[in-house]
């Protein structure tokens, strides 16, 4: 099968991806019918407590902390880091009417989406993939024939590698967009 | 080292961005038409860290004139109760009210307002500000809104006390309620109170059981037996085993050869309770749907 990592590992996550944002609009929508939306105010406080928690890992990794282990925190920075998420895009909901908060949403969605690769896809597709050119090459196909078969699992592994790569920098960028955000609302509120 | 560059300029720039077009990266929304000149000139209303200050908005609307001076000219118009409102207002402060961005609510260019702000003495004089709809509910009832509607929305939870309507008027259901346009409503007088209560329109009081007992293997739509919603027949046959022919078979049997009208037999809708009680079938239906009762209630 030539698409088995898309079928097995990329729509999963897609689908997986999507119902993220659907508890988002789901959770706006129990907000704006119970008339309750100044909740969504604070939701963007604690979203933004929420993923600067997460962010333990992070510096975990580069030996800034010396407590926690580096698979607990990374647990810890991915549950907080989606729930803090869900959070922000509920405090944005859908009354953004300027253009830095839009691409700090957007960048938001990228960011989650980038991460999720990392923790839903590409350790299984690797898994995968292994597992695919062991079962090959037991049916005795050479190399080269075990390199054709597999062409379309190669390319997707490498795509997924790449984007898993910019998690860092969009990061970088999303601090920057809501570091503005905050200060311009502190600013002229 | 070159990325640590990148990063940095491209910061800068965004940075600069912001700087330069204030109002396309971080407003919310443009402002109303009145201050459209003031859309970037953010501390025209702002100050920095401190919100928007009253002062900023007295300095061109003063609370004396509002209400007779409305636009930056100054034209003086008629003098409305919009003075003494703003005059009696606790807390007076302008964006608890007014937003000036078009934000959420494009069309309103007024946040909720909370009564809260009111003085106590001036939160029940409900048509200082507000005009008493003219319609002829609100002219038949008494100057007593807060019994029907909260300072929290106009359509309100609190059930409509008829007692506030003038005695005189209460019984006239149909001058605010229409009569529902099926034959059964049509076909009766304004006697709506036989049947509905003044809490609830639903259930009525209208019983059926002294025509016909809907037991449990006669639940069924009314539209099931009153064709064509037409309440002044009914008809039986069509149900299961209640065919013409299977009736008429059973009844000669019998020695009955009239068996068109099977309430009169059979009240209870048990086939085997059978009581001949045609004239209080009669009385009833005559009752409900001609109103003769009533007119003979008022002929005595």
């Amino acid at each position: 099968m030539k698409n088995g990592i898309i079928l097995k590992d990329v729509i999963p996550f897609i689908l997986w991806f999507s119902i993220m944002i659907f508890s988002a609009i789901i959770l706006d929508f129990v907000l704006h019918f119970f008339d309750i939306v100044f909740i969504g105010r604070y939701l963007g406080f604690l979203g933004t407590f929420t993923i600067l928690i997460s962010f333990f890992y992070s510096l975990k990794k580069r030996k800034l902390i010396g407590f926690g282990t580096p698979k607990g925190l990374l647990d810890f920075h991915e549950y907080l880091a989606l729930s803090g998420s869900i959070m922000i895009l509920v405090h944005a909901g859908i009354h953004v009417h300027s253009i830095l908060p839009w691409l700090a949403i957007l960048i938001l969605i990228i960011n989650v989406a980038s991460g999720l690769v990392g923790k839903y896809i590409l350790h299984q597709a690797n898994q995968t993939m292994i597992n695919r050119k062991l079962k090959l090459k037991n049916s005795g196909l050479s190399d080269e024939e075990i390199t054709k078969k597999i062409f379309w699992d190669t390319i997707t592994v490498d795509s997924m590698k790449k984007w898993r790569k910019i998690h860092l920098p969009i990061t970088y960028f999303l601090g920057l967009f809501s570091l503005i955000h905050i200060i311009s609302t502190l600013f002229f509120n | 080292m070159n990325r640590k560059y990148i990063f940095l300029v491209i910061t800068v720039v965004i940075i600069g961005i912001v700087l330069v077009f204030p109002h396309a990266m971080v407003s919310p929304g443009n402002l109303y038409q009145a201050h459209s000149d003031l859309n970037n000139d953010c501390f025209a209303c702002h100050k920095a860290f401190s919100g928007t200050p009253n002062e900023n908005c007295i300095s061109c609307h003063k609370v004396s004139d509002i209400g007779t001076k409305t636009n930056k000219k100054g034209d003086s118009t008629s003098i409305n109760n919009k003075i003494q409102f703003h005059k009696n207002l606790k807390n007076q402060d302008c964006i608890s009210c007014h937003s000036d961005h078009k934000g959420l609510n494009p069309k309103l260019s007024l946040k909720k307002f909370d009564h809260i702000f009111l003085s106590e003495s001036n939160r029940n004089q409900c048509v200082s500000c507000h005009s008493q709809p003219k319609n002829k509910l609100h002219n038949q009832v008494s100057n007593s809104c807060v019994s029907c509607h909260s300072t929290a929305s106009w359509t309100s939870t609190i059930s409509f006390n008829h007692d506030l309507i003038k005695e005189i008027s209460r019984n006239n259901c149909i001058t605010c309620h229409q009569i529902p346009k099926d034959n059964f409503h049509s076909s009766s007088t304004n006697n709506c109170a036989s049947c509905h209560g003044l809490n609830k329109w639903k259930p009525s009081t209208f019983n059926h059981n002294i025509a016909f007992v809907l037991d449990e293997n006669h639940n069924t739509d009314c539209k099931t037996c009153h064709v064509n919603n037409d309440f002044k027949t009914y008809t039986c046959f069509g149900c299961h085993e209640h065919s013409m022919n299977n009736i008429r078979e059973e009844h000669i049997e019998e020695g009955i050869s009239n068996f068109d009208n099977c309430v009169s037999c059979h009240r209870s809708g048990n086939k085997h309770d059978i009581k001949m009680n045609e004239n209080a079938v009669k009385k009833y239906i005559n009752k409900e749907l001609k109103n003769e009762n009533n007119e003979e209630e008022d002929d005595d």
